[in-house]
């Protein structure tokens, strides 16, 4: 038999068409799994895989799109060896080179952060399935109808992780090119190559029509053989009752050819499509002179539905995400402060970063826990893909796994150690590295010794089979009040690495002014210098404004903004938000009123200035927290509405913010120590995913000045009973949306009453009412955030 | 034998109705001040910009295999609230449709750095997938006689049935739609529905 891999490279391969719907001919009810057809009809099963290979398909796939442990908790195992079996018997009887798929298909489940099921549950049961189908004998393992990118990470990881077997891996596009989850070709060309898949493309949705511009679009960018895969057309009803498509076999092949003219060469059918319509492609495309794909230099990486490529116009990377000299973002990450670690994040992309970094290394902390929650946390709230920035290798290892795209590292260095341990995780995880030019003997003083670092890290790559383009070099920028040629040795050494290995460039900028005063003028200048000589990537600070106006102009000037578009935009922009906020915000005379109002940037300013003359504690007790009830006692009395009560809320926290911040001048770190007596644990219970009834509490607890221990959503009570132990708490509260999960919401209160009898608990949410929360045996019923916070001044005698 | 199909709509073409968030949000009859206005307005459009309209659907008999009890083809329902509702329609349109799940995010990340424009936003969201609820009728059923849209959980019509209407139209693939164990629906911003058409 021929090596499947050779064959892909060296010629036209054709899988198989639909089996539910040949399997609905021979019988299959609605409702009836067609997986169990594998033990109770295999005759039926076998006939049709012998049906495909008498058209001439050269790869059968088993029929177990749906046989997992989730979906089969006893039987998968048993389904997926009698599903391989039945398509070996059947593919021996036609001889030579055809190959058994192990067909599998996606969970049926949403992964996290948007859905339920962790990652690792997904890889897990993943796992399960390909274990079966290596130990039955599979050809190769075949991951199809995906729609989610992370999902189909996880299906990969599992397949490369428990078997050597090839793995051909097919998405779902829809009309627009994009999956359900939102990725284009070029997210997942570029993931599924880093993670070494043998094989990828397209299937299902759509008919051949719909999906030739993806089609042409995923045979421009991957340097792999390209599946695809298509329905055969819509589905509509017979008048005989039966379902039938509207593309028939004569038009399919049709279409196919196209396609097979634009490069994909793995061909066949998905749902709807028959033996003839295979037979009739093999037909069309017999004599189109087969040529392998062409490998593709693009430096890419991702998030899991947005792409970077470096290498054409210059990459900003934002920094703002790493505590080094920011003792607020210290706090945040010591204390789990994740909102203030998005707000970075949000606010750099609103100043228009293309990637962030993601560094949360804080001594005393675990660095591989926080990197986790950071990194996952991130990708819920933006879009934009990370730089995985740490020296702490599991933490590395962990992030990369369970990142959802192709992220880029940050970083490895010429030194033994670092090689050996990062270089392994970039070639299983895949990604995109920085490599930084130094080594055991540090930083070599010229450009050709950081040259030669830097050809040792490409060399050693690409041993271990990681293609240059996946690596970034760094030929450091070092402080030039240390060393007065620093900044040229560095330009040079742009140059001289983009023209002898052809790989591309980043820097940290900002490290050139070191040491110096008015940084951002160095800076500044030392960038456009940079850009100048070939940079491609910048590690930068996007608030500053000179950084961003050298980005802007030097794009323009170096031809990558075309008719200026961009610098316009941008200029346009800067010069609005100088002329126009104060007009609006003007009569704001006090911060009570600015609190009131929900003014936040008004109320940060002026608590900062406030703070300057009166004691933080005289701030919070004569200023914030009378504005806080007048707003609570309108709420209360149906004047003023939840919008407000919030923005008002978020006025307060702001200027509690500029508290903080004088406070950890001061010296105490842990910011206001004076709430910590007050701390109440809040959770959205066991099976329930909406937390903005609970999030609303929170915003409002932490402003009247209770300390908030947010256990987030979907907990279970053996976690609620774990951290309120942890936490010495006294008051719980509990946050349930449905029917179906308000008994989690007792189960979680019996549990906190038995073990800590003397907490008390208060519970919210829509389905409950104050009769029924007795009954569960909660302490109090809070009708809203505000009826909440009443009870827990009460509680907490502040009243 | 079913026939599923899929379809989407551009963000523009059911945009969220302010009125209605702002009931969601408590107003009431009251109107809303200058500076909640400008949040409400800066919401509806990054709602607007971050939905993805996508269902998924089909047309079914309606049998009464006995008294009180409704046959679509995913299973015997015994409520009798839907019963009533259906009375006199042979035919029903069965769909699942989402907002997506980049509002999910969208509401995540506003919810993160300002409550007051997650809920906001989240109140906008209710009402777009109603608004794109309505536009599925509007396309598939226009002219055609029939009864309002109806969803497991009204009356005594169980939620659990969520489930099955989503597996039964292939919603996770299909459409990117899955329930919790706990019957969520995910993205959060998703309904499926019974409409059922008047054929007496």
């Amino acid at each position: 038999m021929i090596p499947l891999l050779e064959k892909i490279k060296s010629s036209f391969v054709y899988m198989d068409g639909a089996m539910g719907t040949l399997l609905q001919r021979r019988g299959l009810g609605s409702g009836e799994l067609p997986e169990l057809w594998n033990i109770s009809h295999p005759e039926i099963v076998r006939g049709i895989h012998a049906e495909y290979l008498r058209a001439g398909s050269d790869i059968i796939s088993t029929n177990t799109f749906g046989a997992n442990r989730i979906k089969f908790p006893s039987n998968y195992r048993e389904i997926i060896i009698a599903g391989v079996n039945v398509a070996r018997s059947a593919a021996n009887e036609f001889g030579q080179d055809r190959y058994v798929a192990f067909d599998m298909g996606p969970l049926g489940k949403m992964l996290e952060p948007f859905g339920n099921l962790p990652f690792e549950e997904a890889v897990s049961v993943f796992a399960d399935s390909v274990k079966a189908a290596r130990d039955a004998g599979a050809d190769l393992i075949l991951i199809e109808t995906m729609n989610d990118c992370y999902e189909t990470k996880a299906a990969l990881l599992a397949a490369k992780e428990n078997s050597d077997l090839p793995v051909f891996v097919t998405n779902v596009y829809d009309e627009r090119g994009k999956l359900l989850t939102g990725a284009d070709a070029s997210v997942m060309v570029a993931m599924l190559e880093g993670m070494g898949a043998n094989a990828i493309g397209i299937n299902c949705s759509l008919g051949p029509a719909q999906m030739l511009d993806t089609v042409r679009d995923i045979c421009t960018r991957s340097s792999l053989p390209v599946i695809v895969c298509p329905n055969a057309g819509l589905p509509e009803i017979s008048s005989t009752g039966e379902t039938v498509y509207d593309v028939d076999s004569d038009e399919f092949a049709e279409h196919m050819r196209t396609i097979a003219g634009y490069g994909a060469c793995i061909l066949g059918g998905c749902c709807g499509t028959t033996p003839e319509y295979i037979a009739k492609i093999i037909q069309k495309t017999r004599d189109i002179d087969f040529s392998a794909p062409v490998f593709k230099h693009d430096t890419v990486v991702t998030s899991y539905s947005r792409s970077v490529s470096v290498g054409g116009s210059p990459v900003l990377v934002g920094e703002r995400i790493n505590p080094t000299g920011k003792a607020r973002l210290k706090e945040a990450i010591r204390s789990g402060d994740m909102s203030y670690i998005y707000s970075e994040a949000i606010d750099q992309e609103e100043r228009g970063v293309h990637i962030l970094d993601v560094n949360v290394g804080v001594p005393g902390t675990c660095e591989r826990e926080n990197l986790l929650s950071a990194v996952k946390g991130i990708q819920s709230v933006t879009t934009l893909p990370l730089q995985i920035d740490t020296s702490d290798i599991d933490a590395l290892s962990a992030a990369m796994r369970e990142y959802n795209g192709k992220p880029l590292v940050n970083s490895v260095n010429g030194k033994e150690e670092s090689l050996m341990a990062v270089l392994p995780l970039v070639k299983k995880y895949g990604g995109v590295v920085i490599a930084l030019t130094l080594d055991e003997n540090g930083i070599p003083d010229t450009a050709e010794g950081r040259l030669r670092i830097a050809e040792k890290i490409v060399m050693r790559a690409e041993k271990l089979g990681i293609d240059r383009k996946d690596i970034i070099a760094d030929p450091l920028a070092m402080a030039v009040s240390a060393d007065r040629n620093g900044a040229l040795t560095t330009l040079r050494a742009i140059s001289l690495i983009k023209e002898k290995l052809g790989i591309k460039v980043s820097l940290g900028v900002s490290n050139i002014s070191f040491g110096l005063p008015l940084r951002d003028a160095v800076n500044s200048a030392f960038f456009a210098s940079a850009l100048y000589a070939g940079l491609d990537m910048a590690i930068m600070n996007p608030r500053s404004d000179a950084m961003m106006r050298v980005y802007y102009s030097s794009r323009a000037l170096l031809g990558k903004d075309e008719n200026f578009q961009d610098y316009i935009a941008y200029a346009g922009a800067a010069q609005g938000d100088t002329a126009q906020p104060k007009a609006e915000k003007g009569e704001l005379s006090t911060l009570r009123e600015a609190v009131i109002r929900g003014v936040k940037d008004r109320a940060y300013s002026m608590a900062r200035d406030m703070l300057s003359n009166e004691p933080p504690l005289e701030v919070v007790n004569s200023h914030i927290v009378p504005a806080l009830d007048e707003v609570g006692k309108g709420f209360e009395e149906k004047r003023i509405f939840l919008p407000q009560l919030l923005m008002s809320a978020e006025a307060a926290e702001a200027a509690f913010e500029a508290v903080k911040e004088a406070m950890a001048r001061g010296g105490a770190e842990r910011g206001s120590d004076v709430r910590d007596d007050n701390r109440v644990l809040l959770a959205t219970v066991k099976g329930d995913i909406h937390d903005i009834g609970k999030n609303i509490v929170k915003a409002l607890l932490s402003n009247y000045g209770f300390t908030v221990i947010d256990a987030g959503k979907d907990v279970p009570p053996e976690k609620v009973l774990s951290l309120a132990r942890e936490n010495g708490v006294r008051l719980v509260g509990l946050s349930a949306l449905m029917t179906t999960t308000v008994p989690f919401m007792e189960e979680t209160i019996k549990l906190l009453k038995r073990e800590l009898p003397d907490l008390r608990v208060v519970v919210g949410g829509a389905v409950l009412t104050a009769d029924y929360a007795e009954k569960i045996g909660a302490d109090f019923y809070a009708r809203d955030a505000m009826e909440t916070v009443r009870y827990a001044q009460k509680f907490f005698g502040r009243v | 034998m079913i026939a599923v199909r899929t379809m989407s709509a551009a963000p523009n073409e059911a945009l969220p109705d302010i009125r209605e968030a702002e009931r969601y949000l408590g107003y009431g009859k009251n109107q809303p001040g200058d500076d909640e206005r400008r949040m409400i307005s800066e919401c509806f459009s990054a709602v607007s910009a971050a939905v993805s309209y996508r269902c998924v659907y089909t047309m079914t008999d309606v049998s009464r295999p006995r008294d009180g009890v409704l046959d679509l083809g995913f299973g015997n329902i015994e409520s009798a609230s839907l019963y009533r509702h259906m009375s006199g329609c042979g035919r029903a349109l069965l769909f699942a449709a989402t907002a997506g799940r980049g509002l999910d995010m969208l509401i995540t990340s506003l919810s993160s750095v300002s409550p007051a424009k997650g809920v906001i936003a989240d109140a906008l969201g209710s009402s777009a997938v109603e608004k794109w609820c309505d536009l599925i009728e509007k396309r598939l059923l226009d002219g055609v006689p029939h009864v309002f849209r109806f969803s497991a959980g009204y009356g005594d019509f169980d939620i659990s049935w969520q489930k099955n209407i989503l597996e039964y139209l292939s919603a996770n693939i299909k459409a990117g739609i899955y329930t919790t164990d706990a019957l969520m629906m995910l993205p959060t911003k998703s309904v499926t529905a019974i409409v059922g058409i008047k054929t007496e």
